[in-house]
């Protein structure tokens, strides 16, 4: 008898471990984006002008007698932040001075953004200054999307051809 | 060493109060040197959840207790069970592998036909490998936890505990990484707000998250190399377990047999009628919305996407780094550690069979002893004092006859001589028609608090320091019975202490109990905090058995 109540005891504390894994490895859901709603990403890596301008006053006879590993140019790598600015249906969603990554500030800076917006038509505007001794924005670019419900919209920035694309 | 004081305090004529203090020096120096961390506040703070945890804990252990007994009692095998639990998931992983295809186009395919056309073997192999890792996480949860509330994870333990702490980590990639191998939509969400979350670090020029843009970004490469990363981190684990258990001696690296059937009975039919499936195929074009979560790993990504990314770093990366610290916050006062008398020792390797910690080695002798050849050495940097040692070793006699009694190894602060003292001196202190002395460790139920007049206590840091000839003495001086008491069997403070006791009284274990001291006047009962009651009416029970013993044999 004892051991009969020893055995259900047993029986009832690998149901409960079971129960237990069997409902928290898939329960509750979890929403990550709500129905009805659309991604946007918006992100680029682009490298801002360099902050001094490149003056090397060496000339070719002075570097042919250099070793090979002095020949490198020595300048300031700095680059500028990236001076960037979205809206959505005419509203300022980010804008935001990007800093260049790397010790010396030397590296591309990176954006990366999400933002969850209602589906359906949209307006796009997205503007990147990348020279710190010019004011404004040297790109540019708007696009009206219709967004179908949790579609993703990366807008990211094309390096070779300059300009911003909407995929 | 051992001070007792009478009392009696006088109310009126029906309640008078009287007994005897017992003051052990020991543990007025304890005090004493404690009582700067006691005052400290992060101390305070750490005890105080210590102990509303370790109440909670020895409550679910005495429930297992009656049902699995303490053999087969899984709370007593948190970190046997956490091995287990890797073993399966191995052998399911293994097979499971040999159908999944490593390319991001037919993952998903290839996982969907072992799930639904072979069911019956590639499915339940698959469910097993997802419900145990899930094991996993808990059983070394809860692991970690019961070290922290019972207090077993600093001194000699703080190795096992922070090579403990990265496991965890360990645990959790590898779990990411196998949610990550599916390629369906939870996949696709893992991938994406880990790597957003990783690219925060400063570190990272180029962010990582941006390889899973567009379906047409995600190469077979980078796929490979996760699933890859997924398979060798076990690896890493299994060693990492190796050294996490380096340092004790017997290790529990698996559970007891019926418990280890039970537990994987238990997995398997939970894969039957509740198969694991995947969501949707990821598909980077549309973003992931209602997601069933496995919340054992997922836990921390809700809060992920809560806080700024760099709140959810300082919490997480902070986390790891206090939980790693904890041993020494504040750092423990050791106890001096066991020296060896090498005019006693012979070198007989008991002690070094005894030593939960592997403290003690057999090393060539260095006293040119003209006899032995061997003698044994106390590794100080693992030794935690728990005086185990002293209750193994042979010369640990009471009956020896020195100026001043010494063992081959015993503890500095509590040898032979203060033990012989605490007893006699104890005894001294005892009247009435039974008189018990209670032999107990600081860890189990507390002796000491018992507060009663027919009996005694002598409270040791482990029962398995007691050495079974001190039980004799006991008797011989004028005890009509000896109590030993400890913490429960299955979960000594020190691992091992309480079984070497059991065996020693049973003339398993050297040094045993002499033949002729009579069985009948020991009793031998374990007991955590929570047992109190449990332990009284044993000890009241066992004064009744006394009583009806004929004639106590005369001892010179
Ligand atoms: C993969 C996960 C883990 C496994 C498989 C594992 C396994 C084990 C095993 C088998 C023991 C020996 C228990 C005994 O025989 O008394 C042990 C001891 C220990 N573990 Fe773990 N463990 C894991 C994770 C952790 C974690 C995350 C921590 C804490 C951060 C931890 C802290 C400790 C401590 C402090 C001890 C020494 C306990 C003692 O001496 O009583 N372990 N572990
Ligand atoms: S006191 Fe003795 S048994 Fe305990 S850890 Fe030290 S050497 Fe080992
Ligand atoms: S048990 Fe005692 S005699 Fe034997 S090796 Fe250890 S210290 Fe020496």
């Amino acid at each position: 008898m004892k051991n009969l109540w020893r055995y259900l005891g047993q029986g009832l504390v690998y149901f409960l471990f079971i129960a237990f894994i069997g409902y928290f490895s898939s329960m509750p859901t979890f929403t990550n984006v709500p129905a009805g709603q659309a991604l946007v990403k918006l992100t680029f890596i682009h490298p801002g002008k360099r902050v001094k301008p490149f003056k090397d006053t060496r000339t070719k006879e002075d570097m042919a007698k250099l070793p090979p590993q002095l020949r490198a140019r020595k300048r300031s790598r700095e680059r500028s932040p990236l001076n960037v600015e979205f809206s959505i249906d005419g509203r300022v969603v980010y804008q935001a001075k990007v800093q260049p990554r790397g010790l010396s500030h030397d590296l591309p800076s990176p954006v990366y953004q999400r933002f969850i917006i209602p589906a359906g038509k949209h307006h796009f505007r997205v503007r990147m200054g990348d020279d710190v001794h010019h004011k404004g924005f040297s790109y540019a670019a708007e696009e009206t999307v219709m967004l179908a419900p949790l579609q993703t919209l990366i807008i990211d920035f094309d390096n070779t051809r300059k300009q911003f694309i909407f995929e | 060493m051992v001070q007792a004081i009478p009392y009696r305090i006088f109310l009126d004529e029906d309640h008078v109060y009287q007994g005897i203090v017992v003051f052990s020096m020991r543990r007025i120096e304890r005090y004493r040197l404690n009582k700067p961390r006691q005052r400290n506040f992060i101390y305070r703070f750490l005890k105080s959840i210590q102990r509303g945890g370790r109440w909670l804990f020895q409550l679910a252990e005495g429930a297992a207790n009656a049902v699995f007994g303490s053999e087969n009692n899984p709370m007593y095998y948190l970190g046997g069970l956490t091995f287990f639990f890797l073993y399966i998931l191995v052998v399911s992983g293994i097979y499971i592998y040999i159908f999944y295809d490593t390319e991001v186009d037919g993952a998903y395919a290839s996982i969907e036909y072992m799930t639904h056309e072979q069911w019956y073997l590639g499915g339940v192999m698959r469910s097993l490998h997802r419900y145990a890792s899930d094991a996993m996480v808990i059983s070394m949860i809860l692991h970690m936890l019961r070290r922290f509330f019972n207090d077993r994870y600093n001194g000699g333990r703080s190795f096992s505990w922070v090579t403990g702490v990265p496991m965890l980590w360990i645990v959790f990639i590898t779990g990411l990484l196998g949610y990550f191998l599916v390629w369906d939509q939870l996949a696709q969400f893992i991938a994406v707000r880990t790597f957003e979350w990783v690219d925060w670090l400063p570190i990272i020029a180029e962010p990582t998250a941006r390889n899973f843009l567009s379906n047409a970004n995600m190469t077979d490469t980078l796929f490979r190399l996760l699933v890859v990363t997924h398979l060798g981190l076990p690896l890493f684990l299994l060693a990492a377990m190796l050294l996490h258990t380096n340092r004790l001696h017997q290790p529990k690296v698996s559970p007891p047999r019926k418990l280890a059937i039970g537990t994987l009975l238990s997995l398997l039919v939970l894969s039957l009628i509740h198969p694991a499936f995947s969501q949707a195929p990821a598909n980077l074009g549309v973003a992931p919305g209602v997601l069933h979560f496995d919340w054992f790993y997922l836990f921390p990504y809700p809060l992920m996407t809560l806080l700024p990314k760099s709140v959810a770093w300082a919490v997480i990366g902070g986390g790891t780094i206090f939980v790693m610290l904890l041993p020494w916050l504040p750092p423990k006062r050791r106890d001096p550690v066991a020296k060896v008398d090498l005019t006693s020792c012979s070198g007989c390797n008991l002690c070094v069979e005894d030593c939960p910690y592997e403290a003690i080695r057999l090393e060539p002798r260095t006293d040119g002893h003209p006899r032995f050849n061997y003698e044994a050495q106390v590794i100080e940097s693992k030794c935690v004092s728990c005086g185990i040692c002293t209750g193994s070793c042979p010369f640990s006699s009471p009956f020896r006859h020195a100026t001043e009694l010494k063992s081959a190894i015993e503890m500095p602060h509590s040898g032979m001589q203060h033990l012989r003292d605490e007893t006699s001196g104890a005894l001294q202190t005892l009247s009435g028609e039974q008189r018990i002395i209670i032999f107990g460790c600081d860890h189990g139920m507390h002796v000491t608090k018992l507060d009663r007049t027919d009996t005694a206590e002598i409270s040791l840091e482990c029962i398995g320091m007691l050495p079974p000839s001190l039980i004799d003495y006991a008797l011989r001086q004028g005890a009509d019975g000896v109590f030993v008491t400890g913490c429960r069997m299955g979960d000594c403070f020190h691992r091992l202490g309480n079984q070497w006791m059991q065996q020693r009284l049973n003339d398993e274990r050297k040094p045993e109990l002499k033949r002729k001291v009579p069985r009948e006047r020991i009793r031998f009962f374990m007991a955590a905090e929570a047992d109190r009651s449990a332990l009284v009416r044993e000890l009241e029970a066992f004064a009744h058995d006394l009583q009806a013993i004929p004639v106590k044999d005369q001892k010179s």
